[in-house]
């Protein structure tokens, strides 16, 4: 059965004034009044339910955030949601300055995704070398991974394209090694089970807070994303 | 059109120790990472959109590699992700990319001009599902074009 009291809310009038109305500006319609009414049972209800509205209920909820870079003056390419996993190693507080300097890091390295003109991305899985994302296996599950590589371990930030250039990013793992602020096990190998489990929470994840929505598959890189970049 | 203001919200803390001037206390070495990381991707995005801009050209990683005497290997490692480059490096890489040198700049970062852009905003709203339902509530919706 549908969600209808989630479906009410693309009304825009119980939505913050940070994420209703604006977030139709410049679209050939947008809602510019919007009334609800007890008309008693029976009557007919038009539910408009889109996946941008479910995000914005859910960032409203606490269930989801939008990462907003620390600098405000930073150019906004691409937008970054993130879950509370994410946002608590970003946000803080942290345990210790190695756990801080070391998530700050990731942290730039999100802003990074949101303002920089150019991502280099690895379009094909199992080829990765050096990118900064680039999309896992199978490609039509959409599970994509951002690589902070630096300081060792490096890190590994999944994520779904909610829309093109809106980047979900659910979970953290360390590539390599043991991180004991970390909750997760390292990756290992590409083709480890490790892998598999991490691609297999980042799907679940989705599943929890967007069961009626699919991230996009496109079989072009510009169907995802602005400025991706494969090296020749 | 921008919002000018101080740094305001979530940045305000964190900038805490910028603002105290030059008499205020060290700053956190996590922050110090911070700033370190973000003047990396700054280089690195220079470096590979010039780049991007040449291959546009024909020029190729390993034509770049011979011009400036490196493997292809590490000119793929330059290229492919942010990294603590030498002076020296993004030197060669300029030259060889475009024959340019550097010209450094900086900003102010306690004086922000907020941009009002937000991606977010932007882009079509998908209606995903219309459903016909009988409830007790209807929504009456207004809609209008967009200037």
């Amino acid at each position: 059965m549908p969600d209808v009291s989630a479906g009410l809310t693309l009304g825009a009038v119980s939505l913050p004034s940070s994420l209703s109305l604006r977030s139709v500006r410049s679209v050939p319609f947008k809602a510019k009044s919007a009334k609800m009414t007890r008309a008693g049972i029976g009557n007919p209800l038009l539910i408009y339910k889109s996946m941008r509205a479910e995000i914005n209920r859910l960032i409203d909820d606490g269930k989801l955030f939008e990462l907003n870079p620390l600098n405000e003056k930073d150019n906004r390419v691409r937008t970054v949601i993130m879950s509370r996993e994410i946002n608590s190693l970003v946000s803080g507080p942290w345990a210790s300055a190695e756990m801080a300097a070391r998530c700050l890091r990731l942290r730039a390295e999100l802003e990074n995704f949101i303002s920089a003109e150019e991502i280099t991305v690895c379009w094909e899985p199992f080829e990765a070398d050096v990118e900064q994302i680039g999309r896992l296996d199978p490609p039509h599950w959409g599970v994509w991974d951002l690589r902070s590589r630096d300081p060792k371990p490096g890190l590994r930030v999944f994520f779904r394209f909610a829309d093109k250039d809106v980047a979900i990013f659910f979970t953290c793992s360390p590539r390599s090694l043991n991180v004991s602020w970390l909750d997760r096990l390292p990756l290992f190998d590409r083709k480890s089970r490790e892998w598999k489990l991490a691609i297999a929470d980042c799907l679940a994840e989705w599943k929890t807070l967007l069961p009626n929505h699919e991230p996009i598959n496109g079989s072009h890189l510009s169907d995802y994303i602005t400025g991706g970049t494969v090296l020749r | 059109m921008g919002v000018t203001s101080v740094i305001t919200s979530q940045a305000a803390p964190f900038f805490a120790e910028l603002a105290a001037g030059h008499a205020g206390p060290p700053i956190p070495e996590e922050k110090l990472v911070y700033f370190r990381t973000r003047s990396r991707n700054r280089l690195f995005h220079f470096i590979l959109s010039k780049f991007v801009a040449e291959q546009k050209k024909g020029l190729t990683k390993a034509a770049l590699a011979r011009r400036i005497g490196k493997s292809p290997e590490v000119i793929n490692r330059w290229l492919g992700s942010p990294s603590n480059l030498r002076v020296d490096s993004i030197s060669d890489l300029l030259i060889g990319i475009s024959a340019e040198e550097l010209a450094p700049a900086s900003e102010l970062l306690l004086e922000q001009t907020a941009r009002n852009y937000r991606p977010w905003d932007d882009g079509e709203i998908k209606i995903e599902k219309v459903e016909t339902k009988t409830s007790a509530e209807t929504v009456k919706l207004s809609l209008h074009k967009a200037a």
